[in-house]
């Protein structure tokens, strides 16, 4: 009987957490548990896009202990990534993934780091098969600063590819203003742990207290979430409650249509090197998308009197460590299929520090 | 290059200014990586730890070749080294304790932001005082698990760390549950530290393992039992008996687990109304029941259907395998204190922690509690707080955002004068400054991270008010050691980092830390040993001013002479009250202010609800009253009746029958107002108690009409 113990357990362990790993992720497991990290250790992700964002979300992940993570990055390290990136430091000029893969990889040694300087939305139009069977291998799919071309395609591509069950994340940040949005597929299953009031009769005379343990009432419940694809997002107009934009919404979503079409004209985000200009192309920016949306233009007054176009220049180092930590907490929740995980938008407002969940699109 | 910022001015004093972090741990290393980024040029960062294991995971400028390394220096050094841009950039490291005495106010006041990145009430409350005597702005923050918060600090512009009263560093539980009624898990592992400390630690008589006679509810039997003590020979300590029986593990094991419980079960008015404790005898171990596992604790856990393996420590062990760890952690427990003299519990002490969970699950078995793994009783015992990068990540952000706000605002100066009284400048604090909480998402509450103005500081704040608090301490001037008050009462109480304690009036000083730091080992000795009446000016009615020239704060404590039965006051040796002085008359208005301010409090409580560890940072108007027993509803209100108080506010968690007892208790306490509570019965997780507060009206007659919070307990 002792054989059979063994070989089951020698066949499960690489599969099971050591004590090394136990000792140095103790204080997360403490939180989220042994089976949230044993789905985290075989994670996989796949990150386009290395920006500060990224480096913030990828620093997340790599310290938790994932599996593995691909990055793929074809930019140049320029003088703004020394104002907020995580592991380009003097390495200007040079490939931003290939500068940052030692220092990522010194993070965590345990996790597998592997760069690559493929032009993504050249790969999503040719479905090269290299990218085909990384988008069917993967868990996670994140993709940072990119435009929203690039996103809807690589969200189609990735869902077509996995019959709608995907773990799929595009986040930007423009200055002091912080956007992402999330798409767990159509049915995404997790558990909570809720705390159930009900006490326990210890003892069967009537007249003894009660005690009430509440550790042992604490019990798992299963969810599901559905999610809708990126497509979804871009076609949401003015409209009713829980399909359109209300005046409720957060006016983030319209800020962040202003800096999308920004970029579909200039190819580009607004620079620093050139905001004089910018700062007035996204006020009248800011007029055409209003009215494509068919919002209503109060919605934008609490943001236009902090001039936001004044502030969604470039990557702001805390501005990046806020949205990727953010948006790293709610990959692992993801993966570990473990608390309720944004749905489906998380627009942050650095100037005001508020962080808003919103939900669009049924 | 043209930067992210649109304002010229704010990149010019984001490289000038200088920035002091206090803590280089999680939240620390976060902080130093965005300000490095940002541009700031001049960062100084404290911190007394080294790097563990456990901290890499979030503690990202480490990794293990750092183990056991300062975490000021490494910190410093890795920081600059990634993050750095830009000439002249000076980080700086101190691996030093923010509370020592070099860090003076003229320290503080060279530099233009404060940020505490701490895990400990006591260190947070000495950098808010002492940010408070040098007027530089403070930024502080917290975090646990999936939560957190950050606020700004503005002497007489907004609250102040203490604004909100007492922070609690500990959970404390009265002796006799630890002694005579344990009911939960928690209440056996502090029993089990106890032990611990009894055995091989520093001599403390307040952690005292056997029965306890003292206990109210055997107070007919006294008589009776003592007879029984009288027949045994001279008591003698724990200690003194274990060394005679040469720590025989067979021979300690019968005594703590059958003959104490024997002993405990003559009490018969304790199991009236609670499950009788079952006595273990080292003989019954070979049963079979005690040999196998519990079928819960197997090394699987079942959950959605499927089969989980668990870590090795998160098995719970058979009582078997218990007493098989109790007798190795003893033996080799007993060969260290051997060698090294008294031993300090430490969680992170294998041995010791074995012997912990070992001992507690015994106890925990024999009054038919729950049993804990290890790993459990490592988080409870240790008070570990559970941590990930994320959060730190984003409070790490929040901060340095304030800091930009705070930098926005700040005049920009050139040298070191500030003006004080600056009202502009305060008004644009006031105004741009946030109180930020981070929550955990969640599918009905949109805001994840919500930001409220900051609260106004408490006209009656204990210390920032820059009124003298009075303070009335009640203890047996014949019974406390002097050492005692000033490490209980002045350190840990009130947080006093280097008092000298003055008859008020006179400029004599009677006790002095620097006087105590000076004398030589014998001095040191006899002085440890001298009671508050020794000192011959010490009688009751003195007043006494207690200064700390560190931290530029005083306070006059009244002392009144007076025996009391520490049972009845949580075990606690002093009582205290702090005289407030004028009635609160906002307090009222507040409450019905704009619906912000409420779910800030609201966002507080919560907070607080998900995380009840000792250094969170908690906010509540109300002391709590706790009781162990609602069985005797009429005597409340009967006392509440008799001591003319005003109200009494029950918190209840929401079930019905204690309802109809709250009704019972209004009918006995007459005129005096009772309102209910409601909660989700969140707020107390350490026992069962419920959580009742009398707000009393007490008629004093040199300050006629003033209110005062009195905390009283109720058997």
């Amino acid at each position: 009987m002792c054989t059979k113990v063994e070989s089951q357990s020698k066949r499960e362990s690489e599969n099971e957490i050591t004590e090394d790993e136990a000792l140095l992720y103790d204080r997360q497991i403490r939180l989220w548990g042994v089976e949230a990290q044993r789905k985290l250790r075989n994670a996989k992700v796949l990150l386009i896009g290395l920006s500060a964002v990224g480096s913030e979300i990828t620093k997340n992940l790599v310290l938790c202990g994932i599996d593995s993570l691909t990055v793929v990055d074809d930019q140049t390290v320029t003088i703004y990534d020394s104002l907020s990136h995580l592991f380009t430091q003097r390495a200007l000029g040079e490939n931003r993934g290939k500068a940052s893969e030692a220092n990522i990889k010194s993070l965590n040694p345990r996790v597998k780091v592997n760069t690559e300087q493929w032009n993504i939305a050249q790969m999503i139009d040719n479905r090269d098969k290299t990218l085909v069977d990384i988008l069917r291998s993967v868990d996670v799919v994140c993709i940072t600063n990119f435009d929203s071309q690039t996103i809807l395609k690589l969200n189609t591509l990735y869902r077509e590819l996995n019959n709608d069950n995907v773990k799929f994340y595009a986040v930007c940040t423009w200055g002091f203003f912080g956007y992402s949005f999330t798409d767990l597929g159509k049915n995404h299953k997790y558990i909570v742990e809720e705390v159930v009031q009900a006490e326990v009769e210890i003892c069967d005379e009537p007249n003894m207290k009660k005690i009430k343990a509440e550790e042992q009432n604490k019990s798992f419940f299963e969810k599901n979430l559905s999610y809708v694809p990126f497509e979804t997002f871009l076609s949401i107009k003015a409209g009713k409650a829980g399909v359109g934009i209300t005046k409720r919404t957060n006016p983030g979503v319209v800020l962040s249509h202003i800096l999308f079409k920004f970029y579909s004209k200039h190819n580009r985000y607004p620079s620093p090197s050139n905001r004089a200009q910018d700062v007035e192309e996204l006020k009248s920016l800011q007029n055409e998308v209003v009215n494509e949306l068919g919002v209503d233009e109060k919605m934008m007054s609490k943001l236009n009197k902090e001039e936001w176009w004044n502030n969604v220049f470039g990557e702001i180092s805390p501005v990046c460590a806020i949205v990727g930590g953010v948006v790293g907490q709610d990959i692992i929740r993801a993966i570990s299929a473990q608390d309720t995980p944004i749905k489906n938008l998380f627009l942050f407002d650095g100037l005001q520090c508020n962080g808003h969940i919103e939900s669009l699109g049924k | 290059m043209k930067h992210v910022f649109d304002d010229q001015n704010l990149v010019d004093s984001i490289k000038k200014s200088k920035i002091l972090l206090v803590g280089g741990g999680g939240i620390g290393c976060e902080v130093i990586k965005n300000l490095l980024l940002t541009g700031f040029s001049h960062v100084s960062v404290i911190d007394l730890d080294t790097i563990d294991v456990s901290n890499l995971n979030r503690q990202f400028l480490f990794n293990k070749s750092h183990v056991g390394e300062s975490k000021a220096k490494v910190a410093a050094n890795v920081a600059h080294k990634n993050f750095a841009h830009g000439e002249h950039i000076d980080v700086k490291a101190i691996h030093n304790s923010i509370q020592s005495q070099e860090y003076d106010v003229s320290f503080f006041k060279s530099f233009s932001i404060v940020i505490n990145a701490l895990d400990n009430i006591s260190a947070r409350s000495h950098v808010n005082r002492m940010c408070l005597a040098a007027n530089v702005p403070l930024i502080e923050s917290g975090s646990e698990g999936y939560f957190g918060q950050v606020f700004t600090i503005k002497k007489h512009v907004s609250a102040c760390y203490e604004c909100t009263g007492q922070r609690q560093d500990q959970r404390t539980f009265a002796s006799c549950t630890i002694r005579n009624t344990p009911s939960l898990p928690i209440h056996c592992i502090v029993w089990a530290k106890h032990l611990f400390a009894q055995l091989f630690g520093e001599d403390d008589p307040d952690n005292d393992v056997s029965p306890d006679l003292s206990d109210a509810e055997v107070a007919s039997q006294v008589n009776e039992l003592m007879k029984e003590i009288s027949n045994d020979k001279k008591p003698e300590t724990t200690r003194e008996w274990a060394q005679k029986n040469n720590y025989d593990p067979i021979v300690l094991f019968n005594k703590l687990f059958c003959i104490d419980i024997q002993y405990l079960l003559k009490m018969v008015n304790l199991w009236e109304k609670r499950r009788k404790p079952t006595p273990l005898h080292f003989d019954d171990l070979a049963k079979e029941h005690f040999t196998c596992q519990p079928s819960s604790s197997t090394s699987s856990e079942v959950c959605n259907g499927k089969t989980y393996s668990k870590l090795k420590d998160q098995k719970i062990w058979t009582i078997r395998e218990c007493y098989e760890v109790f007798s190795e952690s003893l033996k080799e427990l007993k060969e260290r204190f051997n060698k090294e003299g008294n031993l300090i519990w430490d969680k992170d002490d294998e041995t010791a922690l074995n012997f912990v969970a070992a001992v507690s699950n015994l106890r925990s078995h024999c009054f038919g509690i729950e049993m804990k793994s290890k790993f459990d009783v490592k988080s409870m015992a240790g008070n570990i707080i559970p941590a990930i990068s994320s959060t730190n990540s984003i409070i790490g952000g929040l901060i340095t955002l304030q800091a930009i706000k705070l930098l926005q605002n700040l005049k920009h100066e050139t040298n070191d004068e500030k003006l004080p009284n600056n009202s502009f400048e305060d008004n644009a604090i006031k105004n741009n400054c946030k109180q930020i909480f981070l929550r955990k998402v969640s599918l009905n509450r949109p805001n994840l991270i919500s930001s409220y103005e900051l609260f106004d500081p408490n006209p009656n704040c204990l210390v920032c008010s820059g009124r003298v608090p009075e303070i009335d301490i009640t203890l047996s001037l014949n019974e406390v050691l002097m050492i005692d008050f000033v490490e209980q009462v002045l350190f840990k109480k009130l947080n006093f980092v280097c008092p000298d304690i003055c008859i008020d009036g006179t400029a004599k000083v009677i006790w002095s830390k620097d006087e105590a730091d000076m004398e030589t080992e014998e001095e040191r000795e006899i002085s440890k040993k001298k009671l508050m009446s020794d000192f011959k000016s010490l009688k009751n009615d003195v007043r006494l001013r207690v200064n700390d020239l560190l931290q530029d704060y005083s306070v006059l404590i009244t002392l009144k002479d007076e025996k009391f039965d520490l049972n009845e006051n949580e075990g606690l040796f002093y009582k205290i009250i702090i005289n407030e002085g004028e009635i609160k008359t906002e307090s009222k208005n507040k409450e019905s202010t704009n619906e912000i301010k409420d779910e800030a409090e609201e966002a507080f409580e919560k907070t607080k609800m998900d995380s009840s560890k000792e250094d969170e940072l908690l906010r509540t108007d109300q002391q709590c009253l706790r009781t162990n027993e609602l069985n005797d509803i009429s005597k409340i209100g009967e006392i509440a009746y008799e001591e003319n108080s005003q109200e009494i506010i029950c918190i209840d968690d929401e079930d019905e029958e204690d309802s109809e007892d709250i009704m019972v208790m209004a009918e006995y306490a007459g005129e005096t107002m009772v309102t209910e509570v409601e909660n989700g019965g969140d707020v107390e997780t350490d026992n069962s108690c419920d959580i009742i507060e009398v707000r009393e009206k007490r008629k004093v007659e040199e300050n006629e009409g003033d209110f005062l919070l009195k905390k009283r307990r109720l058997d």
